[in-house]
């Protein structure tokens, strides 16, 4: 269905900075997380958990746990009647099976392996104290070459650890960069971060003997609830899931884990067990977990983890020809959404440039570490960073100016199709470029490092980084559910299959629904997160809520207002009825949508729409990143950060602001705070706030943001999605301005996190 | 365990504790105050924040037993006859939160900050902050609420 884009005029609520309708609750008593949820009686879930990474469970007793004060049940991997869990992607090795809680062998440390429910989180805590279990050690699987070399198998099952394979390379091998005038290559690594949602995972269930109700800390509702019904083999209509308020996501939320579908399978045997139990009365109980964030920093999954090959060639004027991307993907100990990052890595291999010949391979592999899985942006900010080194070393290699070089290959003709399954909509790369260095005065800034570099006696280097990118947002566009209806009072209920958990679609869906509807904002509630309210959804993620749920209530909006018309027209037969800026007319009479509840009394006056997009979107942008590096301590001190993001239409300029600040912050923190580490045998050293790199207001300079909106075709707003922009660009752009201030000694590249000692180690090396 | 009395948002309460019992617990589970949330187990997030005598403490590091007739101060209890307290309209002009989990200790931290000085500088309230975790905004938006807030108080 092709649909006029909107129109839009001074009164529209579109594009204005609108503060959050739904602010009131979070700023007076605070919002409501699962954990606030007052469940029936109350019985608490813990874990006993792998203390070690690869082993054997030779014995395990929980005799002494099961008689510990108030424990109500305990349950082992043999105690599980559910089917064993699937990879869930069919791309991926099908032979690497995890069970809901470890049998036999262990494979990261976090995997749980008994769950105890007792009174009281901490009884529950005690018990788990009193079980005796016994590993044999196995040899850690920990570094990627190790894993790929398949000496030490993850699974017995399966004759390599190798989860998943992608080859897009041509035959010519050895003799693709032939006829280059110049070629660069590095090994780079996109280090593992843990994505730390402020809020870890939390689940709640209960079972009535027919409908099983969940609490759920998640960005996909609707997915969750498939999934339970699934694994749990129950009807539809005996599932409810309920999201609340959710305290971050990143990515983390979006699949439902074993503990999650555990908790909800406890509170069913429970129940089909009941009457046994010395500690609790009958009746609906309420079985919860909230993890700690020791247990979420090891066992809620982990986000990027890529080592890269980078390679590309060139002319001496500065076209880049050819450029390679060799990535070997880290999926820690079970497939999932980790083990397919590449994909996406792959999608968005050429980034912002017309590159003729482009070689793509990448391999998953298992080690034994906590699963990866999607964290803000997916696989893209990984594509993302590969090139953007890689023409920041061609350009260095060539002797020109990297942001000459970005000038000289950018793509400018739209749509262009990458060849590597991205079709790009829209984008004006150069002008993105031009307007953020302008904005800096980057011929200046280039003087002003030149004239410091030459002062004697300064340990101070100044850095300028740059980084163009473009990426993929609603990248599977699957159909999205909205539907809006009038009340008796003239005000609008609306719901969305979307889930926002931080980002606002209460207030940005508002505004599209009242500009649609010529109402004002404030008559108008969007609600989200609740599967018995809403019949159908998909969730938040990818950046896909504006351009798959506020269309779909865009549509839905236009619907209800053509059903009006519809009962006018029946209404006042002969009549000349039409629809303007939020008034009915009828000849010369006008009715406001109060007098239309009225008229309608009893009539259900609904739309319903389910909206799949034709294609994803691509939002692109510039970032320029000014540090000063002290190179006697490897300090880095980020001086100035200057974003332009185009995401085509923006709906609310202040939630927009936040996306991308929020982005920026975990991309900056990337480049320079955060790292998740093992030791050689798989102890992860970062599992707590006090040891990982977690940044804090200190660490943050004012970012400055510059607004652009190149609209997309793809769908009537010209909307593409904000939500992981900044975390893409940002992070080569801050390795590539420590680079470069670094470039006089020598040193073309340092991995992340950069922090003081790896720069200071860095130039000690290249001094020595 | 230990009878206590304090004073909780203004008003007096009694309660008797366990002696291991953590002020953050109490203030959830028995006072069923749920605004501030225990976001790590190593002090280092701050979403527990409360005023302990009008400064900001993480609630997850006081003893119940040591507020003994002390006065403390949740987010329920700072807007007074239904006026919001300029903290929290700051928060929601500037944008200061997003999924909302470390909003109640930061706007506690903030009033805590503001009670202590009215002429912060930008980089005084980010060191003034620094104990407080927010994975959501990049902090921005949260310096600029308290520095709006600022202002209307010296108004």
């Amino acid at each position: 269905m092709l649909i006029a884009p909107i129109t839009m005029n001074a009164e529209s609520y579109i594009g204005k900075r609108i503060e959050r309708i739904e602010d009131n609750k979070f700023i007076t008593t605070g919002a409501t997380y699962v954990a606030d949820v007052k469940g029936g009686s109350e019985l608490f879930v813990e874990f006993l958990r792998s203390p070690i990474a690869h082993g054997r469970i030779m014995s395990l007793n929980v005799d002494k746990a099961k008689a510990s004060p108030g424990v109500e049940a305990i349950y082992c991997s043999e105690d599980i009647t559910l089917v064993d869990i699937n990879p869930p992607i069919p791309l991926l090795n099908a032979k690497m099976v995890r069970p809901y809680l470890a049998r036999d062998r262990v494979r990261f440390v976090g995997e749980p392996i008994v769950l105890v429910v007792a009174n009281s989180a901490r009884n529950a805590l005690k018990a788990i104290e009193e079980i005796e279990i016994e590993f044999e050690d196995l040899e850690a699987v920990v570094s990627l070459d190790d894993s790929f070399k398949g000496e030490v198998l993850l699974f017995d099952e399966s004759e390599s650890n190798v989860m998943f394979r992608s080859d897009f390379t041509s035959e010519d091998g050895d003799r693709f960069f032939d006829g280059c005038d110049v070629f660069a290559a590095e090994t780079i690594v996109n280090s593992r971060v843990a994505p730390c949602p402020l809020e870890g995972r939390s689940a709640m269930a209960s079972f009535d003997g027919e409908k099983l109700t969940v609490h759920l800390s998640t960005q996909a509702p609707h997915s969750a609830k498939s999934t339970l019904l699934k694994v749990l083999g129950l009807e539809s209509e005996n599932v409810h899931v309920i999201a609340p308020d959710v305290g971050g996501g990143f990515g983390a939320k979006i699949g439902t884990y074993p503990e999650e579908i555990l908790v909800a399978y406890v509170a069913i045997a429970l129940v089909e067990s009941d009457g046994e139990s010395p500690n609790t009365p009958k009746g609906l109980k309420s079985v919860r977990w909230s993890e700690s964030r020791n247990e979420s920093m090891i066992s809620l999954g982990h986000g990027r983890g890529q080592r890269q090959r980078i390679e590309i060639g060139g002319t001496k004027e500065g076209r880049i020809t050819h450029y390679r991307l060799s990535v070997m993907q880290d999926g820690g100990a079970y497939p999932m959404m980790g083990a397919f990052l590449p994909f996406f890595t792959r999608r968005m291999v050429k980034g912002c440039y017309d590159i003729q010949k482009v070689d793509f391979m990448a391999v998953s592999v298992a080690t034994n570490t906590t699963p990866v899985v999607a964290y803000r942006g997916a696989g893209r900010p990984e594509a993302t960073y590969a090139i953007e080194r890689a023409v920041e070393l061609f350009a260095r290699k060539a002797g020109l100016d990297p942001a000459d070089v970005r000038r000289k290959n950018f793509i400018s003709e739209f749509p262009y199709d990458t060849g590597f399954g991205s079709v790009y909509d829209s984008g004006a790369y150069l002008t993105a470029l031009e307007k953020v260095l302008d904005y800096v005065d980057y011929k200046s800034l280039r003087a002003e490092q030149r004239k410091m570099r030459n002062m004697k006696d300064s340990n101070k280097s100044l850095g300028i980084g740059i980084s163009s990118y473009v990426e993929v947002t609603h990248g599977f566009p699957a159909s999205e559910f909205g539907s809006v209806k009038l009340n008796s009072d003239g005000t609008i209920f609306a719901t969305s299959g979307t889930f926002p958990h931080g980002q606002g679609h209460g207030t940005t869906f508002a505004q599209i629904i009242a500009d649609e509807l010529g109402l004002s904002l404030e008559k108008i509630e969007v609600f989200f997160g609740d599967t018995d309210i809403i019949p159908r959804g998909v969730g938040t993620f990818g950046s896909r809520s504006v351009q798959s749920g506020g269309v779909a209530l865009s549509r839905a909006s236009k619907g209800l207002i053509d059903k009006t018309l519809d009962l006018m027209k029946s209404e006042f037969l002969d009549s000349s009825v039409f629809f303007e800026s939020g008034w009915f007319f009828v000849d010369d009479r006008k009715f406001s949508w109060e007098d239309i509840a009225r008229l309608a009394g009893s009539s259900n006056l609904e739309c319903q729409v389910d909206y799949a997009a034709d294609s994803p979107t691509f939002p692109f942008g510039a970032h320029v990143c000014i540090v000063e590096v002290d190179v006697e301590t490897g300090v880095v001190v980020i001086k100035r950060v200057v974003a332009l993001d185009d995401a085509g239409r923006i709906i609310n300029r202040l939630l927009a602001d936040g996306q991308v600040f929020g982005g920026l912050a975990q991309g900056i923190s990337q480049a320079l705070y955060e790292e998740v580490i093992y030791d050689e045998n798989g102890n992860p050293l970062t599992s707590t706030f006090a040891d990982y790199g977690i940044p804090s207001a200190t660490e943050f300079t004012k970012f400055e943001r510059l607004e652009m909106e190149t609209l997309t075709t793809v769908n009537e707003l010209g909307a593409k999605g904000i939500g992981e922009s900044g975390t893409i660009g940002i992070t080569p752009c801050v390795v590539n301005a420590v680079c470069d201030a670094l470039s006089h000694l020598g040193i073309d590249h340092i991995d992340m996190p950069l922090t003081p000692f790896k720069v200071y180690s860095a130039i000690r090396e290249r001094s020595s | 365990m230990t009878e206590l009395s304090f004073i909780l948002n203004g008003g007096e309460v009694k309660i008797s504790v366990d002696d291991n019992e953590l002020l953050c617990d109490v203030i959830r589970d028995k006072f069923n105050l749920k605004a501030l949330n225990v976001g790590c187990d190593t002090s280092s997030c701050g979403a527990c924040t409360v005023l302990l005598n009008g400064v900001g403490v993480k609630s997850c590091t006081v003893l119940a037993q040591q507020v003994e007739s002390q006065e403390v101060e949740t987010l329920e209890g700072l807007s007074k006859d239904g006026e919001l307290h300029p903290v929290q309209k700051a928060f929601k002009e500037k944008h200061g939160l997003q999924c909302g989990f470390c909003t109640p200790g930061m706007i506690m931290q903030g009033v805590s900050l503001l009670n202590g000085s009215n002429e912060l500088s930008e980089s005084e309230i980010r060191i003034g902050i620094e104990g407080n975790i927010c994975r959501c905004t990049g902090y921005q938006t949260i310096v600029d609420a308290l520095l709006l807030a600022q202002c209307e108080i010296n108004k």
